[in-house]
């Protein structure tokens, strides 16, 4: 059993079969509560949104604690990925034609402009935690991306119980073992057939992202374009992996893990993640080949 | 009282050299063919002590699909039974959204 409820343009899935059903429905409620606040602070698509107002005006003042917390959290993981994440690439964004919201899949759009160039550095934001406010640099455009969803579902993952999972489309927080002891069963889809999968694996106490370019995607007069920009170009990325998927302790930190190894290509992405203490990956590569990176030892199926 | 001839007085089953090749090949060649059925359908091996006995793996058309190169083979993950619910063992399918 399971609940369901749409956030983001995605399916949330609640899952908590160590409790009563009507717990688990009050569970996914509070859950969805968290979205929902997510969603009105940070979507690039509602107007009302802080994100809106700041993008719109360059300026915020006051600022909501959260805003700020996650401004905080967006300029570690900047540094952590050399620049790779950089939400400063809202405005490469919209120019590559993703100006509204859409359900993944391919769409028929036209660019509204030409690529921009490289993001500018996240750095020239300036934020006034004295005064809570926030300040674009001219013309900057902020968007978050994943990395919002998966800190929304860090955030939702303090109600869970011990055994229990929140699954926002793919991304996901897995606590406990599972129903059966053994870790839940995560099957790793094939970017290229998504009725496939190129692994299963049985993880505990673990987050798991994965970023692709297959699903949110369209068509423009230039040629198909997604919404993976790379920073160092503010072009859709053309990297030769096809799929990441990051195994870490929390979602945000598996998103933007998994999102910069696909942006670096195969052979940094994989230096990229060797060696970081407790995370592991799986590598989708272009001509189709798999590549485990990191322990997965005891995570896999049996 | 006519004696018969002294070369026809021995044993009634003597037998000429031409009769006694013949009959050694006829034992020779049922010997070889007994020998050649019990090489060529050998007993089935006695089962091992708890090992149920199973057939032989048949192909029954299943569409196979070959793994990819450098792509790790894994068994198929082992799910609870459906009769408990709440112990069912979900899959949680991870991919780009």
């Amino acid at each position: 059993m399971s609940t369901r409820f749409r956030a983001m343009n995605t399916d949330v899935t609640v899952l908590a079969p160590a409790v009563s059903i009507e717990d688990e429905r009050r569970l996914a409620r509070q859950v969805a509560e968290i979205f929902e606040a997510s969603e009105q602070r940070f979507s690039r698509f509602r107007p009302e949104s802080e994100l809106c107002r700041l993008n719109r005006l360059g300026r915020l003042s006051p600022a909501s604690t959260p805003f700020l917390a996650v401004l905080a959290r967006a300029e570690r993981f900047v540094r952590l990925s050399g620049g790779r994440f950089n939400p400063t690439v809202g405005g490469a964004l919209i120019a590559a034609g993703y100006d509204r919201s859409f359900e993944p899949g391919c769409d028929q759009r036209q660019p509204a402009r030409e690529a921009p160039g490289p993001a500018t550095p996240f750095e020239a934001i300036a934020v006034d935690h004295r005064l809570r406010s926030v300040t674009l640099p001219p013309g900057v455009t902020l968007d978050f991306g994943g990395f919002i969803k998966g800190w929304t579902v860090d955030q939702a993952a303090r109600l869970l119980p011990p055994n229990a999972v929140i699954d926002a489309g793919g991304d996901a927080i897995l606590r406990g073992a599972g129903p059966d002891g053994r870790g839940w069963i995560i099957d790793v889809e094939d970017p290229t057939d998504p009725v496939r999968e190129v692994l299963t694996l049985r993880l505990r106490d673990r987050a798991v992202a994965t970023s692709a370019p297959n699903r949110r995607r369209w068509r423009t007069a230039a040629g198909t374009m997604h919404h993976l920009i790379d920073p160092y170009t503010g072009r859709p990325s053309r990297s030769d992996l096809a799929q990441v998927t990051v195994l870490g302790d929390t979602v945000e930190e598996a998103d933007v893990l998994a999102k910069t190894a696909l942006l670096l290509g195969a052979g940094e992405g994989r230096s990229f993640l060797k060696g970081r203490s407790g995370i592991a990956a799986v590598l989708v590569q272009r001509d189709g080949q798999v590549e485990v990176v990191g322990k997965v030892e005891g995570h896999c199926a049996a | 009282m006519i004696n018969p001839p002294a070369d026809r007085r021995g044993p009634l089953l003597t037998l000429s050299s031409l009769e006694w090749k013949l009959a050694l090949t006829a034992i020779l060649s049922a010997i070889y063919a007994v020998s050649f059925v019990a090489v060529a359908r050998p007993a089935a091996p006695a089962p091992m002590a708890g090992v149920s006995a199973q057939a032989s793996p048949v192909s029954v058309g299943v569409n196979v699909q070959p793994a990819r190169a450098g792509q790790p083979t894994l068994a198929p993950a082992t799910v609870a039974p459906a009769t408990a619910p709440r112990t069912v063992q979900p899959r949680i399918r991870t991919r780009s959204s």
